[in-house]
């Protein structure tokens, strides 16, 4: 149980926390976004470049740590350096690549109602027009929409919420003290906080769409597959590792759930299309439909995004689709083989701005 | 030539299962072209089916709950829930 929220009246709404691993190409504008909301602090993650230099100058307060201990310990090692837990009452995560929008803070706070612990912020795929023909970021722009549409709002009301955002959240500063580590287990950080914050009952996860961020996808093939392997490798540990399914609360209940529709997704259609190609007797219409489908998900997406491109983009999305099939299975047997890590640390994929 | 069952079975996510037992992809009175329709509006990336049925009853709930909700959770500070205050008012300090 946590020990609460002593000492509110002193303590100042919220701040921003950014740990970045040579990012002095992006972070200046990252602070710049976020300063005009709250007060900000980088941690230069062993950084070899300007980062530090070029944080301070945006209007950070900055932390250089000597050596690179990845993102989740370089957190820590800042959260006690700023002294962050006794000084604020919220701390917004995010990446060096992120940039909030203007009401990001005061939108999150307005989420954060009696009982919430963290608030995920809404994000947005940063889909410039420096990349507007690129497939991987329309595909991940659509993922990120379709996801957080369907999935996410239901997930919030039911608290349920699997999986938040890294790059764009906002904790209790008493919750973050708890569940921060050095040595976190998993690859992806976040994760291991949302299932400590659910198995320890440390307070609610909720999603506020108007606190939006844009933050940078990858823009080949090979970074785009390596992050997604991330994300699902880290996923799939917490599973393992958190002994997902095995109590029957809610949020067990509704992950099975959600784990049933990736067999589907994974396994499931594909075979039952190759059936349909092959036994329908018209492969052709089976064909046409099946495009068709793709076809009217990238125009609802198109509208619901303002991205008219994404329309002719859609066999892009079918092509990723299936990627992203192997991706999972590759996950899985990565996970069979490595179900922890000693250390919490990854290369990001290359920035575009 | 196929059997038509006078009973449907059950589809769920393009995979019919008739009351027979039997599961089947192909055959056009109980999956075939059928399922493959489906597949096509239900089969892009993870949110299959399940996930659009999930997704259109939680947007009815949440367009409940914002009709509902809206005007009494907007002005009552609310009392704190598992040592965890109602941090909202905060979001009217300058800066933020």
């Amino acid at each position: 149980m946590m020990g609460g929220d002593s000492g509110t009246a002193t303590r100042r709404p919220a701040c921003v926390l950014i740990a970045s691993r040579n990012g002095q190409g992006q972070i200046a504008t990252a602070v710049a976004q976020a300063r005009t909301q709250a007060p900000v602090f980088v941690v230069s993650d062993g950084s070899t470049d300007a980062t530090a230099e070029v944080a301070r100058a945006a209007g950070a307060e900055v932390l250089e740590l000597d050596e690179n201990v990845g993102k989740p310990a370089a957190i820590a090692r800042a959260f006690d350096h700023f002294d962050i837990e006794s000084r604020f009452e919220t701390v917004a995560v995010i990446d060096d690549d992120t940039r909030v929008e203007p009401g990001f803070i005061r939108h999150g706070l307005l989420s954060m109602r009696a009982g919430v612990a963290i608030v995920v912020g809404k994000t947005v795929s940063d889909w410039t027009h420096q990349v507007r023909w690129n497939p991987w970021v329309a595909a991940r722009a659509f993922s990120y929409w379709k996801y957080q549409l369907f999935i996410r709002r239901g997930q919030s009301a039911l608290n349920v919420m699997t999986c938040i955002s890294g790059s764009n959240s906002l904790y209790r500063t008493s919750l973050l003290a708890q569940v921060v580590s050095e040595n976190t287990p998993y690859i992806v950080d976040d994760t291991y906080w949302t299932l400590e914050t659910h198995r320890r009952k440390l307070g609610r996860i909720a999603y506020a769409p108007k606190a939006r961020a844009l933050i940078q996808d990858p823009t080949t093939g090979a970074d785009w597959y390596r992050q997604n392997l991330r994300w699902l490798w880290g996923t799939m540990q917490g599973i393992h590792g958190h002994k997902i399914g095995r109590k029957a609360t809610l949020f067990d209940i509704t992950y099975l759930g959600l784990i049933f529709d990736w067999i589907v997704y994974v396994l499931a259609l594909p075979v039952m299309l190759v059936m349909t190609f092959v036994l329908a007797g018209s492969p052709v219409r089976a064909g046409l439909m099946y495009l068709g489908g793709y076809l009217l998900w990238a125009v609802i997406g198109a509208i619901a995004l303002r991205r008219w491109r994404l329309v002719l983009m859609a066999p892009a999305l079918i092509a990723v689709d299936w990627l992203q099939r192997v991706n999972f299975v590759h996950a899985f047997f990565k996970t069979i083989r490595e179900p922890r890590v000693e250390r919490c640390a990854w290369t990001s994929p290359k920035r575009f701005a | 030539m196929s059997f038509v069952s006078p009973d449907p079975g059950v589809g769920v996510a393009g995979v019919a299962v008739s009351t027979a037992g039997s599961v089947s992809a192909s055959g056009p009175a109980v999956a075939g072209v059928h399922g493959a329709d489906v597949l096509a509006f239900t089969g892009a990336g993870p949110g299959t089916l399940y996930l659009a049925i999930i997704g259109f009853v939680t947007l009815i709930a949440g367009a409940a709950a914002t009709f509902f909700g809206r005007k009494r959770s907007a002005v009552k500070v609310q009392a704190p829930v598992n040592g965890l205050a109602d941090l909202a008012p905060l979001a009217a300090q300058r800066g933020t």
